[in-house]
């Protein structure tokens, strides 16, 4: 269903990956994964160095700097994109805000989160605007929980992946309202906390920034860390863990739609009714999705056995919550596996229409003539970033599970108590490789 | 101790994405769905004569909201294709990607030719009533 929205943009999607690649990909997460229960560390070891060590102060001089030149970006570019949306030119080819949105900010900014961190809380206009108004905004405690930043992912997911005109710019309008009208005025009624519980991509951007081996500590300094070793500070919240299920879920169901079975099963469908039937496909791909997760989680507690550690913390969360962070490796190697040839090839028809937002015929940048260069990456290449990035996603899954396993057991105990996720991984792995396979 | 190992690991990770042959399975010959009976067929005549390189040749037909011919058709990169859609409405064909349009009426079949250098996967679609008929599949 991707093709209703790239179809709307561009209308390329990728071959499906070689067979070989499949192989070796599959193969290589299972052995990883064993390689994980017998070989990796004993004791925890991820928390103790996300707290990482600070970086030089010319450097946090500049990311300072940096920081306030994002605001400003991003307010701009903000107002650009509703404009576009508004009143530009009523087709998503000479619009820039379905490629903005669909693109360079979805795809964009989950794969810079994972590179430079939480960019996003520079970005966002809505911090920006909560940050100058700060006086004003009342202080009030907002109730801890994700759910609405969880339904506002699943919304956008839908939006994106199941409603069939996505591109339309009117339709991305509607659409930044309502995000824009949730934002703002619960901003007002709760404060700037609120962009924290319900902004389902500030919540989304800021648990895969989790990944980056850069970070702000709380009073704002810059530090280097070990790359994923922050996802083991992860605090979920009720809500958290569905952020992360619908992430997950939404791309996978995105795989599904390319699949020729789904292609079978819509074929000849226009309209409301090939809405329907992706909504449905939607929710049955992200529940299945959420349902091996728990389900899985809900049999460590079988293969749990022997004293706990001395050490262990005193722990009253779900398993489902204590190892949610190690979902949010897969969940963006999912995302990358799926959109990176569309950030890439897409994202050059946003560099021409910088230069004319709004379909004017306008040349600001002197960029609004070029077109997609389609050569810039070959098709091996893509498959080789699909898989390689399924795989690393997977690695990186499995050792943030153990480290969090061995905080609680001594490691034998530990390993055994990893089968079951384990298990749920490695079909996730398998499942995202042979989407692909069959693209 | 721990870190080495974290890093031995990343390694191996780099390793095992550079390593396995990455080229694309074989080239699958292109699919010439047989043409349906109503076309008109001006163009298809020339093809056979013997030094003209080969034309994949692509017919589509639309009737209400049967669509004969579609589904994926793979091709080589770097071959000529000829894509043909007959139609019983009236509408515009277009290639996505390559980006290239025609027009068809129940009366005049659209033809759209192109050498192929682009490998993906390509929609193919009746444009105004965004009716997707068939995927153009290009491999590397």
């Amino acid at each position: 269903v991707i093709a209703l929205l790239a179809h709307a943009i561009s209308g390329r999607s990728d071959l499906p990956l070689p067979l070989p690649l499949f192989i070796y990909g599959a193969a290589f997460a299972l052995v990883a994964s064993f390689v994980a229960l017998r070989a990796l560390w004993g004791d925890p070891h991820l928390a103790a160095s996300a707290g990482g060590r600070e970086a030089p102060s010319w450097m946090h001089r500049a990311a300072a700097g940096a920081s306030w030149a994002l605001s400003a970006i991003g307010l701009v570019a903000y107002l650009v994109v509703v404009t576009a949306a508004f009143v530009g030119a009523d087709d998503s080819s000479r619009n820039l805000a379905p490629v903005a949105v669909y693109i360079v900010f979805w795809v964009g900014l989950q794969i810079c989160s994972a590179v430079v961190g939480n960019v996003w809380r520079s970005l966002s206009p809505f911090e920006t605007i909560a940050r100058l108004l700060r006086r004003w905004l009342p202080d009030d405690d907002v109730p801890s929980s994700h759910w609405v930043a969880a339904g506002m992912l699943l919304a956008f997911a839908w939006l994106e992946l199941a409603y069939h005109h996505p591109a339309d710019p009117r339709v991305v309008a509607v659409a930044l309202t309502i995000h824009g009208l949730l934002l703002l005025g619960g901003m007002l009624r709760y404060g700037r906390r609120w962009l924290r519980m319900a902004d389902g991509f500030g919540v989304l951007f800021s648990f895969i920034a989790l990944i980056a081996p850069v970070f702000r500590d709380d009073e704002g300094r810059l530090r280097f860390r070990l790359p994923f070793s922050g996802l083991a500070t992860l605090r979920p919240i009720p809500g958290t863990v569905a952020v992360i299920e619908v992430a997950l879920g939404a791309t996978a169901f995105d795989g599904t739609s390319r699949s020729s079975f789904w292609r079978n099963l819509t074929a000849g469908q226009t309209g409301w009714g090939r809405t329907v039937t992706s909504t449905v496909g939607l929710l049955a791909v992200t529940g299945a999705v959420a349902i091996t997760y728990e389900l899985g989680c809900s049999q460590i507690k079988r293969f749990t056995s022997g004293p706990r550690r001395d050490s262990a913390p005193e722990r009253t969360d779900h398993p489902t919550e204590r190892f949610a962070h190690s979902l949010v490796p897969i969940a963006v190697a999912y995302a990358i596996a799926h959109y990176f040839s569309a950030l890439v090839f897409e994202g050059q028809s946003a560099y021409a229409l910088v230069s004319d937002p709004f379909g004017r015929s306008w040349d600001l940048f002197g960029t609004a003539a070029r077109t997609i260069d389609y050569t810039v990456i070959s098709s091996s290449g893509i498959a080789y970033v699909q898989a390689g990035a399924i795989v690393v996603g997977h690695v990186a899954g499995v050792v943030v599970a153990h480290d969090r396993a061995v905080e609680e057991l001594p490691p034998k105990a530990a390993a055994r108590s990893q089968y079951p996720l384990l298990a749920v991984m490695v079909g996730y792995t398998v499942a995202g490789l042979a989407l692909l396979l069959g693209a | 101790v721990t870190s080495t190992r974290v890093i031995v690991l990343a390694a191996a990770l780099v390793l095992a994405g550079c390593t396995g042959n990455g080229e694309p399975s074989p080239v699958i010959e292109a699919t010439s769905t047989s043409a349906p009976t109503s076309v008109a067929s001006t163009a298809s005549t020339t093809a056979s004569t013997a030094s003209a390189p080969a034309v994949e040749e692509i017919k589509i037909s639309v009737a209400g909201a049967t669509v004969t011919g579609g589904g994926r058709h793979k091709v080589a990169r770097g071959s000529t294709v000829r894509i043909t859609v007959t139609a019983d409405v009236s509408d515009e064909v277009h290639l996505h990607g390559y980006d290239k349009k025609a027009n068809v009426t129940p009366t005049a079949a659209a033809t759209i030719e192109l050498v192929v250098n682009i490998p993906g996967v390509f929609e193919i679609e009746l444009e105004k009533r965004a009716k997707q008929l068939a995927q153009l599949e290009v491999t590397a």
